[in-house]
């Protein structure tokens, strides 16, 4: 298949409309976009030719399309666009598109790409650990009698690193395999993508991340960039801390420092976890303050930033709660935690 | 002699307005013909030549400055500036307020004063791409042939050298503004459009980098009593232009600046390419267009274009031009969409097809007129106000004076 | 008339250091008796033009002849009504300004335009009005009962004019008339309108001062404005009708030629003008539609032109596609979107509806296969090709003027039935500062018949145009002429004892107002007459001469030249000037201070066409070496302001020089120029040059027999 337009879908019009690309239809194809876009290479540069896709409803071409994954979202197209169609906001809905197309199994898509859906993607994690809790203590028990608070109490260690770890393996082959599902697509619908490997891609798209230097060059988004790379390093430095702590557990579970603050690992923890909490505070802020430089903004993305704030806000509050010995708080907000975790590997299992 | 009922002010002296002007006055009525500048002739006085025929715009001009001198039905102030209208359809009031030009009508444009005068000034006439001295003839077939002295510039009476200088006593440094009233039937506005701020399309570089001029400036630059007398030369260093772009839609078909499409523009950069191929005939042209619009028997002055092998016609926006701040080479970026790669030219010269934006007065001297989100006004016959011209809507010479003729009729109608 | 001539010299402005001018007053005085002569150093100011008003009074002067700037300023200050003939000396601009001051050559010079001016003046009579027997009618008859034709009707109703209507069609309204729904016809330009034509309609047939004549056609058009004889056919009969001037918007018919594009093949391919009558129906049973641009237009084999109102018929009707049937859709295949002005915003807003698919592209094929249509296309905006299934093709296909290959008017004119048109037969005017030239005088084109436009620019236009028509009535009345000598009550007076009926004078008028008799005897008809002068310039016999412009009275001018003999090595060039460009530009020689030879004497001329070569003749019989004409541009892009003027004067030029070269001298020595009126510095050049060819030439054998 080339780029060539083929007979126009109305029905994909509508679902990317649907999907946050409301103005879509007023591109007048002067390719503005493409020039202004810092990341657009010189030989088919992206968006423009995305736009007139999207505006035929190019339903295989746009799934199956790289360069919407090159987008960072920093809408200097959108702010320089003279028709309002914001190719910034297509490609977003493109993506988001996307992720629920390659999602697998596909209702994951749905679960986390779907408003219709929020109550079931926080109803299934309530009701697993619900039930893991039933299952240890032979009946739901959520605060007890004792003084010290330990959530190995509310959950064991064992049973959480194990259903955690089920739910991260899942995670990683739905997500892998949506990944590869996209690949395929691609490669065999066109010819000359991917032009490097799928692990070189992968390696490139980390470094990306780690430094945000594309992500820089743009001009509207610049007031952005910090708030992205707090979220990032947040993230990561969690997922690192949290890994070796399961590590420690698992091999040593009397080596961790369970009620002192000033261990390195803690340290770790409480700053990185500072960083994801300022980060997403700061995105979600900047979102409603000025939503055209943001671009907009898909239920996925919200979905994702709500999680991710409330994954750190529980942590911190549990932390809190159990130091200061609130006991019957401490633990359903330890609960409320655990939901927002699942939530999150959830999210994770979908994106391609 | 008509009544006041039926006599007519037209505000703009421009090709619109002259011509409601001439045609109502040649069918017997009275009319006042209004100009802010010191000049009758307008945007169109500033042009080099005419698309399609490349004619000069002011031989149609010297006819019409023909007509108007043999028709004392006609009354012109210029130099002059409506400031208020009161009264109703059939009896409208309105003060004229000529600005001091310091020149009285005693004077001959002999030219006496020019070496006598002392200082300078930025010549508006030709964009600011000249000095002229702070007395001077706004251009040589300037109506009324009559000096002016630009106040701003002018030490005024304790330097006096011009005063010195002219044989007619012609000069009054004193002069004071001179109001007039007058009651009319009608008022016709004609009050015509000034290029879009280029300096507001901040990708674009205009004033910022010495090389990027706008369309309105590349007229002066090719004409021969321009600046450069014809040569088409660069500001930075006045180098002949070996290369050059033009960037269609400067401002205009983008919501972030002018909604509409000001028209006249794809003309008048094919009319312009042809000016720096018969100047300079070495030298290249690219023409970045959206969609070019030559509509009507226009078409064949694209067909006659798309023959030169040295203008080329790329459809793809210009979004981005960069300086090299050694020579001063601009590259302009665009995406040549039916090529599907970006593009990358560099080129001495840059020129910006910016859009019309109405001059908007309508609105405060009659405050029932209605205007569009952009600024234009249609004619509201009712109140007896008629819009002729770019007033209306963005449109080329010659339907601007197909408007004001039309201008004439509506306002010559008393029901 | 007797001329009691008063001469006056201006010293102002540089001219009394630069000339002398005690000699002019002894020419004034001792050649030609002037009644009173007065040098004055300000003479364009208030004491100067009082002394002239009382000596007007005071010694009984006619005629006047001043002697100071271009009759281009100070043209208030000295207009002496019809107390005097002006008659302007310019020799502010044409000597001091550009010549060497106190120089021999310089002196002789202003002595030798003086002497032009005094013999001009004393053959100046003044200007009475033609005559003609009957009234001028003041009726003003519209052709075409669209949407151009009801607002030219209306507004020249409203101003009081009585209005016939013709319509061929037994009903208003025209092609806008049968339109579903209108483009937006002012702001915010986004939305479709109701036509409203009904409504236009019914004020057209109910004004008191509109005739209507419905399913009429005209027979024959006889006469000149103010009084055309009509002979119309209607349902009811022949009817005759006195006419005062013409408003042409028949608009235009639809291009159909089609074949190429696979029209005719299957009634699934349709024009624009088909789908509007299936929208009308309401109806649509189509699920994609295709629209192909350019269908005709832009095409080297149909129609060259682009028809400029497609791109917004389609959009127009990819609403329909859409407002009939929310799930269908609608295609438009376009060259490039011209959608001008205001209505690049409608376009925006149609384009914003999802069910519109719009790419740029070249249409390659049309190809009806079975109940739907394959169509292809080339350079898409992806610059790949494109295939696609339509369940109905629209072909966008433009416009041709109803004039084309068509009589409309059926004038009895020498020249033609119709208004002279265009080379894709639009009566349009080739002037772009003024529209409604049609060549035709009191006839004036108006809408789609006029060039291809949008639907507000016609309303505008009709009503334009029905102002010319009024003007044109009004200025008759007063027997003088339109434009572009607006005003002048001079005339050509035919003194037809001495026609040998050549034909000349009737077949070059440019604007056809020469009849013929059975014998080739012109007819004139001073309310068609553009007082051009092309007839004079065109009569062997030298019959044809106006009050205050004849051909005695330039031969005159020329005769008084005075050539010094060859020793003296001062050559002498007659330069024919045009006085609506070339004028101005000599004009400007001296503003700008350039040096032209002293040598050339300026003579200037209401149009090269009105030059007969009789002056020729006489300029090299007088001794004159070399004679250069500077006119405007002819031509496909012409300029001259009486269309053909310049163009004929060059072919009579071509045909001296052949004279010339029979006659042994040497052809280089008569030559035509085009000059625009900016052009001052090529003037001076090729004034210059020609001057070095005369030298090289030498003297004209002819001097001093």
């Amino acid at each position: 298949m080339s780029d060539s337009l083929t007979k126009p879908d109305l029905e994909f019009v509508r679902q990317l409309k649907a999907a946050g690309g409301e103005n879509l239809k007023k591109c007048f194809q002067c390719a503005t976009c493409s020039v202004v876009c810092k990341l657009s290479p010189d030989e088919r540069p992206y968006p423009r030719k995305e736009m007139i896709w999207a505006q035929w409803g190019q339903r295989e071409k746009l799934v199956t399309d790289p360069d919407v994954w090159l987008c960072h979202q920093c809408n200097d197209c959108s702010t320089y666009c003279p028709r309002g169609a914001r190719p910034g906001d297509v490609l977003s809905a493109v993506r988001s598109y996307a992720i629920q197309h390659y999602a697998t199994p596909s209702f994951m898509g749905k679960l986390v790409g779907d408003p219709g859906y929020v109550l079931l993607a926080l109803a299934i994690p309530v009701i697993v650990l619900l039930g893991a809790n039933y299952m240890a203590h032979g009946g739901l028990m959520f605060a007890p009698a004792h003084g010290e608070i330990h959530f190995s109490e509310f959950l064991p260690h064992a049973t959480v690193n194990v259903l955690f770890s089920i739910l991260f393996t899942l995670a990683l082959i739905g997500g892998g395999v949506g990944l590869l599902r996209f690949w395929k697509d691609m490669k065999k619908h066109r010819p000359g993508a991917p032009k490097v490997g799928l692990i070189k891609a992968m390696v490139d798209t980390f470094v990306e991340l780690a430094l945000h230097g594309k992500f820089r060059t743009c001009g509207t988004a610049k007031p952005r960039t910090w708030a992205h790379l707090l979220i990032f390093y947040g993230f990561a430095g969690l997922f690192v801390v949290t890994g070796i702590v399961v590590i420690m557990l698992i091999l040593a579970p009397d080596s961790y420092p369970i009620n002192t603050l000033t261990h390195p690992l803690k340290i770790a923890g409480n700053l990185t976890g500072i960083s994801l909490v300022v980060g997403c505070t700061w995105a979600i802020y900047n979102r409603l303050s000025d939503p055209d430089a943001a671009g907009s903004s898909t239920y996925y993305d919200w979905f994702f930033l709500v999680v991710l704030l409330m994954v750190g806000i529980t942590g911190f509050g549990a932390q809190f709660a159990r130091f200061r010995e609130m006991t019957t708080l401490a633990y359903p907000v330890y609960f409320v935690h655990m939901v927002f975790i699942f939530a999150l590997l959830i999210y994770l299992a979908s994106p391609p | 002699m008509t009544s006041k009922k039926e006599s007519i002010l037209v505000i703009g002296g421009g090709i619109s307005g002259m011509t409601t002007a001439i045609e109502a006055a040649e069918v017997g009525r009275e009319v006042f013909l209004v100009e802010t500048d010191p000049y009758l002739g307008g945007r169109v006085a500033r042009m080099n030549k005419y698309f399609p025929k490349l004619c000069p715009p002011w031989c149609g001009l010297e006819i019409n400055l023909r007509r108007i001198r043999q028709n004392p039905k006609i009354h012109v102030f210029t130099y002059t500036d409506v400031t208020s209208i009161d009264g109703e359809v059939g009896g409208y009031r309105a003060t004229l307020m000529e600005r001091p030009r310091m020149v009285t009508e005693a004077c001959t444009s002999c030219g006496d004063c020019t070496p006598a005068c002392p200082v300078e000034r930025d010549d508006d006439f030709n964009y600011g791409m000249a000095r002229t001295k702070a007395i001077y003839l706004p251009f040589m077939m300037a109506h009324p042939q009559r000096y002016v002295i630009d106040e701003a510039a002018c030490p005024g009476e304790e330097c006096g050298k011009c005063v010195e200088a002219c044989k007619y006593e012609a000069i009054d440094l004193a002069m004071k503004t001179r109001e007039t009233k007058i009651e009319v039937g009608k008022v016709v506005f004609a009050t015509g459009w000034q290029p879009y701020e280029a300096e507001k399309i901040d990708n674009l570089g205009f004033g910022k980098l010495e090389n990027v001029v706008t369309n309105v400036m590349m007229e002066r630059l090719a004409a021969r009593e321009g600046p450069t007398g014809g040569k088409i030369l660069r500001p930075s260093d006045g180098k002949e232009i070996t290369s050059i772009a033009f960037v269609q839609c400067a401002g205009s078909r983008d919501e972030n600046h002018l909604p509409y499409c000001s028209t006249v523009c794809c003309m008048a950069s094919l009319k312009q390419a042809t000016y720096v191929r018969e100047a300079h005939p070495e030298a290249s042209a690219e023409i970045f267009y959206i969609d070019l619009r030559t509509p009507g028997r226009h078409e064949d002055f694209l067909k006659a274009r798309e023959k030169d092998e040295k203008l080329t016609l790329t459809k793809g926006k210009v979004a981005e031009i960069t300086e090299d701040p050694s020579t001063k080479n601009l590259t302009v970026v665009a995406e040549d969409v039916q090529g599907g790669s970006l593009v990358r030219r560099e080129v001495d010269m840059v020129v910006l097809a910016t859009g019309m934006v109405p001059n908007g007065v309508a609105r405060e001297l009659i405050s029932t007129v209605e205007t569009d989100d952009n600024g234009f006004v249609a004619s509201d016959e009712k109140i007896g106000v008629i819009a002729a011209g770019v007033t209306t809507g963005p449109m080329d010479v010659s339907t601007s004076v197909q408007q004001g003729t039309a201008a004439a009729l509506k306002a010559m109608i008393s029901e | 008339m007797d001329s009691i001539q008063g001469v006056y010299i201006c010293s102002g402005c540089g001219i009394g250091d630069a000339i002398d001018l005690a000699k002019l007053e002894k020419i004034a005085n001792e050649e030609y008796s002037a009644k009173v002569c007065r040098t004055h150093e300000f003479l364009c100011g208030t004491q100067g033009t009082e002394q002239i008003g009382k000596d007007i009074e005071g010694e009984g002067l006619n005629k006047v002849v001043v002697c100071a700037c271009s009759l281009r300023a100070c043209t208030d200050a000295f207009d002496f009504g019809d107390d005097a003939i002006v008659e302007r000396v310019n020799i502010r601009e044409h000597v001091a300004w550009s010549q060497e001051p106190k120089h021999e050559d310089t002196d002789m010079l202003a002595e030798d335009i003086l002497r032009m001016g005094m013999v001009k003046s004393q053959k100046t009579e003044p200007l009475a009005p033609f005559e003609i027997e009957e009234e001028i009618d003041r009726t003003i008859l519209v052709v075409g009962g669209g949407l151009t034709g009801m607002n030219a009707a209306l507004y020249a109703a409203r101003a009081g004019h009585s209005v016939v209507i013709v319509e061929k069609e037994d009903r208003l309204g025209g092609g806008a008339g049968g339109l579903k729904k209108q483009l937006p016809m002012s702001a915010p330009w986004t939305d479709l309108e109701d036509p409203g034509m009904d409504d236009l309609a019914s004020r057209v047939q109910g004004h008191e001062n509109i005739t209507v004549k419905l399913s009429s056609e005209i027979q024959e058009i006889s006469g000149a404005p103010g009084l055309f004889d009509m002979k119309l056919q209607t349902a009811s009969g022949e009817e005759t009708m006195r006419i005062g001037a013409i408003v042409l918007a028949v608009g235009h018919r639809y291009y159909e030629k089609l074949d190429h594009l696979g029209y005719g093949e299957s009634d699934r391919v349709v024009t624009s003008s088909q789908f509007e009558a299936m929208a009308q129906g309401g109806k649509l049973d189509a699920r994609n539609v295709v629209f192909v641009q350019c269908a005709g237009s832009r095409d080297e084999e149909h129609l060259p032109y682009c028809s400029a109102i497609c791109c917004l018929t389609s959009l127009r009707q990819a609403r329909y596609v859409r407002e009939m049937n929310p799930d269908a859709t609608a295609t438009i295949l376009y060259r490039d979107m011209r959608t001008a002005g205001h209505y690049e915003q409608f376009y925006a807003s149609t384009q914003d509806d999802e069910g519109i698919f719009l790419t740029k592209c070249d249409v390659t094929s049309v190809k009806p296969n079975g109940s739907s249509v394959v169509v292809t296309a080339d350079n898409t905006l992806l610059g790949e090709s494109l295939e696609l299934d339509a369940d109905l093709v629209v072909l966008a296909n433009g416009l041709v003027p109803q004039t084309l290959e068509q009589e409309i008017l059926k004038l009895t004119y020498r020249l033609g039935t119709d208004c002279p048109d265009t080379k894709y037969g639009f009566p349009d005017s080739e002037f772009i500062c003024f529209p409604y030239e049609t060549r035709r005088t009191g006839i004036y084109a108006a809408g789609t018949v006029r060039q291809p436009m949008e639907p507000p620019l016609a309303r505008e236009d009709g009503i334009g145009a029905a102002l010319k028509a009024i003007q044109c009535l009004e200025i008759t009345g007063q027997r003088k002429t339109v434009h572009p000598r607006a005003l002048d009550l001079s005339f050509p007076d035919f003194f037809l004892q001495r026609c040998t009926q050549c034909k000349r004078c009737t077949e070059e008028c440019p604007f056809g107002a020469l009849d013929e008799d059975e014998k080739g005897t012109p007819k004139p008809n001073p309310t068609r007459c553009r007082r051009c002068g092309v007839c004079m310039g065109a009569c062997p016999e030298r019959i044809v001469n106006f009050a205050n412009y004849s051909v005695d009275m330039l031969a005159s001018m020329i005769k008084a030249c005075e050539v010094p003999d060859e020793e003296e090595e001062k050559p002498r060039v007659l330069a024919i000037i045009c006085e609506n460009d070339a004028y101005p530009a000599l004009d400007m020689v001296g503003v700008n201070k350039l040096r032209i030879s002293p040598f050339v004497r300026f003579l200037p001329v209401r149009c090269l066409g009105s030059v007969n070569t009789v002056w020729i003749t006489q300029a090299l019989d007088a001794g004159f070496d070399g004679i250069i004409l500077f006119g405007c541009k002819h031509g496909d892009d012409y300029q001259c302001h009486f269309v053909k003027g310049s163009e004929l004067c060059n072919t009579r030029m071509e045909n001296v020089q052949e004279k010339l070269t029979q006659m042994a001298l040497e052809s280089e020595r008569v030559q035509l120029h085009e000059i625009a009126v900016n052009e001052y510095d090529r003037l001076k050049e090729l004034t210059d040059e020609f001057m070095e060819t005369i030298e090289e030439v030498g003297p004209n054998p002819f001097k001093g027999f």
